[in-house]
């Protein structure tokens, strides 16, 4: 068949499957995909050009508005880059308290997708179900940090409130409760028949191909590449918590969001270790650190979605130089168009959705030309269109 | 397992619904639950560290001449309620709610324009 008769169906950017603007080209032959064009750029907000012209502690609330799912763990890789330049040290028990709150963000976050996978794979029952169950989750992160889902809770430093004991026995109940649900939500989701039929052998990236593609996250552990920065590289008191790096080696969509299931159990597992061995002392240094002096730092964490990368330049003062932010959702979406070959069109919403895309956190990027010295904005649209997928 | 599903959403038809009636009955927050703040005048020192860290600006500086001091003011439809002022401040001047409901039909309720001492 002649290459211009496929024809072109834009999937997005409003599509009712997908709750942030993307827009996926889609080309098709009849029913089957034969290559798909991820387009973004309309969310882009100039985080990283504002970071520059706040300060370093307006910064940290700034850096956790990058993504609202996953608002602690970004504000504890700017953090921990800060933390580093400035040579401060966090006590043992801000660390834990940070750790507890970063787990349960991963819990609601792995609840949010599999309730919106289920909602696209058209099991509307198990989506309500999920969403009702994992408003117990926001409720208890709204016990420790004031806030259901934007924290502000990480500083400089340390983290801003303390907990008690009956915060924390509350906590404990309501992990009880998610755990038990959450048995029998993993029992569905391996049995159903709606459910096998539209998640299984879908979508499928080899591990070497994960691998070549620089995917992160359960996506790349859904493939059976054995990485996670929790344990590849241990920040806040990961190191001193005992859990497992959950891989399944199938590398379709059943299998990425089993990966996600799975790391629900081992987060109430760990949030209980962080209780019965949470430190006593001090939760923040005396005063804020106001002033940093120059250096440079890189710090990794593993977010809900993946490894996410921060960058900071510091040249003295009271404000960053420059402050890089690399999102997992940057690299699984625009290099995930690997796993619509072969797939039919009715599969690329949940193809999408088991990437966990989160857009509002991708949309940023600056190219560093080292020839010429120079360094100039490009919108990702303009990039995007110079790739060809197949 | 289809059937063990089915029973379940049978038997929430017989339930209390989850969904709460949010403006007859009031949704249940946490003591700890940032809500709308206030200034104690009478306790602020006037160091200006709140509006130095506010992430928005929302805080602005006021001179009040009897007392020849600044003294913060609150743009509420700014304010992101992250507790930045509540957290740094030296004398502990902020008094602190679980207010949630700020919706207003004019936009002009949100922002202090006057210091009472």
């Amino acid at each position: 068949m002649n290459k211009s008769t496929y024809v072109e169906i834009p999937v997005g950017p409003q599509h009712p499957a997908l709750h942030e603007p993307l827009l996926l080209r889609v080309k098709v032959d009849g029913e089957a995909v034969v290559d798909v064009q991820v387009i973004t750029g309309y969310n882009h907000r100039g985080i990283e050009k504002l970071g520059e012209r706040n300060t370093w502690i307006q910064n940290a609330y700034l850096y956790g508005r990058v993504c609202g799912i996953c608002n602690t763990v970004h504000a504890q890789a700017y953090v921990q880059c800060v933390e580093e330049i400035g040579g401060i040290q966090a006590p043992p028990r801000a660390n834990y308290l940070r750790t507890l709150v970063m787990e349960l963000e991963r819990i609601h976050s792995h609840m949010l997708i599999t309730a919106v996978m289920a909602e696209l794979t058209g099991f509307d029952t198990l989506f309500m179900l999920l969403m009702r169950d994992r408003e117990r989750i926001m409720w208890s992160k709204e016990i420790v940090t004031g806030n259901r889902v934007l924290a502000d809770y990480i500083i400089p430093g340390g983290v801003k409130w303390d907990v008690n004991k009956d915060k924390l026995s509350k906590i404990l109940k309501v992990l009880d409760f998610i755990e038990e649900r959450m048995k029998y939500y993993k029992k569905v989701i391996m049995e159903d028949s709606i459910i096998n039929k539209r998640w299984r052998g879908i979508g499928i990236i080899r591990k070497d191909e994960a691998l070549e593609y620089c995917l992160v996250g359960p996506t790349v552990r859904g493939s059976g590449v054995k990485t996670d920065i929790r344990k590849d590289d241990p920040y806040a008191a990961y190191g001193e918590l005992d859990f497992e790096l959950i891989t399944y080696d199938e590398g379709d969509v059943w299998s990425r969001m089993m990966v996600r299931v799975d790391e629900i159990f081992e987060s109430i597992n760990m949030i209980r270790q962080i209780i019965k061995k949470l430190p006593d002392g001090p939760i923040a240094g005396k005063a804020l650190p106001r002033v940093i002096k120059p250096g440079e730092a890189i710090s990794r964490v593993e977010a809900p979605r993946g490894e996410l990368v921060y960058h900071i330049i510091s040249k003295g003062g009271q404000r960053p130089y420059r402050v890089k932010v690399r999102t997992p959702s940057f690299s699984n979406i625009l290099n995930g168009v690997i796993a619509y070959r072969n797939s039919l069109l009715a599969d690329v919403p949940v193809i999408l959705g088991s990437f966990d895309p989160c857009i509002a956190c991708m949309e940023r990027l600056i190219v560093y030309d080292v020839r010429k010295n120079v360094e100039k904005v490009v919108p990702i649209r303009k990039l995007i269109r110079k790739r060809v997928m197949r | 397992m289809p059937l063990k599903l089915l029973r379940e959403t049978i038997s929430n038809l017989f339930k209390k619904p989850i969904t709460i009636e949010y403006p007859k009955v009031l949704t249940e927050v946490p003591e700890n639950y940032r809500g709308k703040h206030r200034v104690n005048y009478n306790k602020c020192v006037g160091c200006s560290l709140c509006a130095i860290d506010c992430p928005t600006g929302a805080i602005t500086m006021k001179v009040v001449p009897e007392r020849k001091k600044r003294y913060p003011m609150i743009n509420y439809s700014k304010c992101i309620f992250c507790y930045q002022c509540v957290y740094v401040c030296p004398v502990k001047a902020y008094i602190v709610s679980n207010d949630y409901r700020l919706a207003t039909s004019d936009k002009d309720e949100l922002i202090q324009k006057e210091i009472k001492v």
